[in-house]
């Protein structure tokens, strides 16, 4: 049997009033102009929070080295630091311009800060209002799948133009403006070449993200996101230092678009057109992927958990279950790459020595203690980086958290005979352990690498466990704010302070800010504890931070209204 | 006249889960139809399929003769869906969701929708996260409803809603079917099925067991039948009567289940001493539990 022609007629609707085309663009008339309207504002903020950031940076660098020989000095000396020191930067390139400068300690790591947020927003763009429930209203409109698809990603990539648009904008301004030495002035075809490549690194997690999504759901796609940035960003930033690293750098992407700094005065169009490639294959698979599957929320991929009773016991128990999985991974991903550091050594320190200078120059930086042993090295490695990742755990517990208050279950809990007080203290304390329990984790695999050195794994442990307490300190910041004022901004909160005091401490550490303010910045309060030297007073602060945003919270939720 | 909605052998699988199991449906022009099946019996599954949000795993759906999977937007441009739970975007007011969903369908009948808020009784100014269940409940109905669509595929439409608006809603649903559009309700209140439907399909564990008019599937369950007489009567030819189950004798008085036609057991009674005859018309509800209750169902083609 087979139904026959179209049948029935169609209702005319009355007097129509058409979206206009600014509301297309710009607001409630399409599916492209409400995620543009939507996300706005967070746009135009991250642009001009990192325009400043590039302003600041230009400024003060052309004020201090206002003389070639300066600027040279300054060059070398940076230039001259191992692989290890530059870290996270990548190579030093063209630093004596100022050009060269922004782009390696202004613009290199908006990739990283800015690819969180192309895979936060790529991955819950489609998958995301799924899991809500909103997208069966929005898909039964007569808006076919893919152009739903395709309407949502290009509002992100138009969003993400406008954010790079203002670095862009700020880093010509600032390049020009304060130029003072020859080849300090960028062209403009050098920043908008520069500004291509920072925005396909940006966009680059996020499309994979996409692609994977409706595989895996929204938390599926983060995590894939994540290992995307992170991976491809430590292998590039070690690869040098680590001998397993510089056989797979090739594939990170970070890497192989090394030589692309226009603003620096090197070019690679090659390179970023192999990432444009790429990152467009993403991008259009995560759409078709989503147009052709079923609208369904995928229910498998998750890490498994035994079901036992103990998830179930009370507040506490219920969150620390939910966050379980969640915990273990974080700290597999992170021992991992703390693993591979630390087995890593032996190699790195038989390079170093045969360079004196270097070994002179480490001695002078850190005179108390052994930096070429496996905890020294893990220090300089392994513990910068951590703290930011650590950050991002603690975020992602803290939103978990809240989501009990913001999407209503709370409430369904807070009818059967539970205090607030007491519900609040238990869910928060599930947050800290699920720390822990990434911090224990985490410590088992890199005291496993230092003591596959010989070394003695306890000194990296207790480093290990103070990474832990930096968690938990911006966890109990986080979860203070979720409870005073309201959940939704827990999360966020959590992040930005996480994020945002790294960046604090890195662009005040250059500008040479005064001491007590750099302070202000907790990480600045964790000492160098992989090779012994402890700040009690520092840990103390941050114990107290995780400890009184616990109680904190739990005041702020019993004193306030509920569901807001 | 061709159908609406039309199923053949339509099945979904969810990997090793039942989904729905060769579904047969049709629903005819200007038609209310009701699906009625309890929580997880497939009647979701069914409504996303018919609409192209997922896909069958074999059997075919059409849509105003549109295969479902082969053009949906077309469909979609002639449908008001409503899901069974859905949530929306917490920041918009209720206006701006209405004016939202009114634009993705190429306009905004300000006048229109204004009317369908006053009279569900919604405040449109508040923000959607702030409204109640019921309230969000009558934003899905809005934006199902504002663009008079020529078919309302309703998934629990009345849930959350007060008695009043229950009422309003399906006052709205008697102006459509007057209009000559056509419903397809998805509902486990048989109550609210059996005032509003024409026919209704009974679906139990993803496959259909009963589809007819409310009144058929009445007819096809037992009435209650009680006979008072002048003088005690012999029970025995009743019970020999064909569809005479569960007869009691309470001193001159019988009391007896009877499924089809009930003229032989009144022919039978009017021919000895009878004082009394009461006769109950089974609810759709009865019809319902029967088919529930007993686990006789058998799918039909």
């Amino acid at each position: 049997m087979t139904a026959a022609g179209a049948v029935g007629r169609r209702t005319e609707p009355g007097e129509l009033e058409r979206p206009s085309s600014l509301k297309r663009v710009l607001g409630l008339g399409s599916v492209f102009g409400k995620s543009i309207r939507d996300a706005r504002r967070i746009t135009i903020g991250l642009g001009l929070l990192y325009a400043l950031i590039v302003v600041v940076i230009g400024s003060q660098i052309a004020a201090d080295f206002d003389t070639a020989a300066k600027r040279q000095v300054m060059a070398t000396q940076f230039q001259a630091l191992p692989a290890i020191f530059q870290g996270m930067l990548g190579p030093a390139i063209g630093i004596e311009t100022l050009g060269g400068f922004i782009s390696w300690r202004g613009l290199n790591f908006v990739p990283v800060i800015y690819g969180i947020w192309s895979i936060v927003a790529l991955a819950g763009a489609l998958a995301g209002e799924l899991a809500r429930g909103s997208l069966d209203v929005v898909a039964s409109t007569p808006l076919a799948r893919r152009r739903l698809a395709v309407e949502k990603v290009l509002a992100y990539l138009v969003l993400l133009a406008v954010t790079v648009g203002i670095i862009g904008l700020a880093t010509f301004a600032t390049t020009n403006l304060f130029a003072t030495l020859p080849g300090d002035a960028v062209a403009v075809d050098a920043v908008a070449a520069h500004m291509a490549w920072l925005y396909l690194m940006i966009l680059f997690p996020g499309a994979a993200a996409l692609a994977v999504a409706p595989f895996v759901g929204r938390g599926g796609a983060l995590g894939v996101g994540a290992v995307v940035l992170f991976a491809s960003f430590i292998v590039s930033a070690y690869a040098e230092t680590v001998p397993v690293f510089e056989a797979i750098r090739d594939a990170s992407y970070f890497h192989f678009t090394t030589g692309h700094r226009p603003i620096a005065g090197t070019w690679d169009w090659p390179a970023v057109g192999r990432l444009a490639l790429v990152t467009g294959v993403l991008l259009v698979a995560g759409i078709e992927a989503f147009a052709r599957r079923d609208l369904l929320v995928p229910g498998g991929g998750r890490f498994p958990v035994p079901r036992i009773r103990l998830w179930v016991m009370g507040p506490f128990s219920r969150g620390l279950g939910e966050r379980f999985p969640a915990a273990l991974v974080w700290g597999a991903f992170l021992g991992l790459f703390g693993l591979v550091l630390a087995a890593s050594v032996d190699e790195f320190v038989a390079q170093l020595s045969k360079i004196p200078q270097v070994v002179e120059m480490i001695a002078r930086l850190f005179p108390d203690a052994d930096i070429l042993s496996t905890a020294g090295f893990l220090q300089l490695a392994f513990f910068e980086d951590g703290v930011i990742i650590m950050g991002l755990a603690a975020a992602a517990f803290v939103g978990g958290w809240a989501s009990d208050e913001s999407e209503r279950r709370l409430e369904v809990v807070l009818a059967a005979p539970i205090g607030r007080f007491a519900w609040a203290v238990r869910s928060a304390a599930s947050v800290l352990v699920a720390i822990a329990v990434t911090t224990a984790v985490l410590a088992a695999a890199v005291a496993g690498g230092t003591a596959l050195q010989g070394d003695d794994p306890l000194p990296t442990a207790i480093g290990v466990s103070i990474l832990g307490l930096y968690g938990m300190s911006l966890a109990g910041i986080g979860l203070a704010v979720g409870g005073l004022i309201r959940p939704g901004l827990a999360a966020p909160v959590t992040l930005a302070i996480g994020l945002g005091s790294y960046l604090f401490n890195l662009v005040g550490t250059i500008l040479e800010w005064p001491a007590p303010i750099l302070d202000l910045a907790p990480q600045r309060h964790l000492g160098r504890p992989m090779i012994g030297d402890i700040d009690e007073i520092g840990l103390l602060l941050l114990g107290a931070l995780a400890v009184g945003g616990v109680i904190l919270c739990a005041f702020g939720v019993r004193r306030r209204d509920i569901g807001r | 006249m061709p159908p609406i909605i039309q199923t053949e052998r339509l099945t979904k699988r969810y990997g090793i889960h039942r989904g729905i199991t060769e579904v047969d449906l049709e629903v005819r022009e200007g038609e209310v139809f009701g699906f009625l099946g309890p929580n997880g019996a497939g009647k979701t599954t069914t409504i996303r399929i018919l609409l192209d949000l997922i896909r069958p795993t074999s059997g075919m759906a059409w849509v105003f003769g549109i295969a479902s999977s082969s053009d949906p937007v077309a469909i979609h441009r002639r449908i008001g869906y409503l899901p069974g739970e859905f949530t929306l975007y917490d920041r918009l007011t209720g206006t701006e969701t209405i004016e939202y969903f009114a634009n993705l369908r190429g306009g905004f009948d300000r006048a229109y929708s204004g009317r369908l808020v006053e009279r569900l009784g919604l405040d449109p100014s508040r923000r959607f996260r702030e409204y109640s269940k019921g309230n969000k409940q009558k934003v899905g109905l809005v934006c199902a409803l504002q663009h008079r669509p020529d078919l309302l595929i309703l998934d629990e439409p009345t849930a959350g809603l007060d008695p009043l608006v229950q009422q309003t809603f399906n006052e709205i649903l008697f102006e459509a079917k007057a209009e000559g559009r056509s419903a397809f309700i998805s509902s486990h209140i048989i109550s609210e099925v059996e005032r509003t439907c024409d026919r209704v399909a009974i679906i139990r564990d993803g496959q259909i067991v009963r589809l007819d008019t409310v009144e058929a599937l009445r007819e096809m369950a037992a009435h209650e039948v009680e006979l008072r007489f002048g003088e005690p009567v012999d029970p025995a030819p009743f019970e020999a009567i064909a569809g005479v189950s569960n007869l009691v004798v309470e001193g001159r008085t019988l009391r007896m289940l009877v499924t089809g036609p009930v003229a032989p057991v009144v022919r039978l009674a009017a021919a000895g001493d009878l004082v009394d005859f009461v006769s109950r018309e089974p609810s759709l509800e009865e019809v319902f539990l029967a088919e529930y209750g007993t686990a006789s169902g058998s799918p039909v083609r």
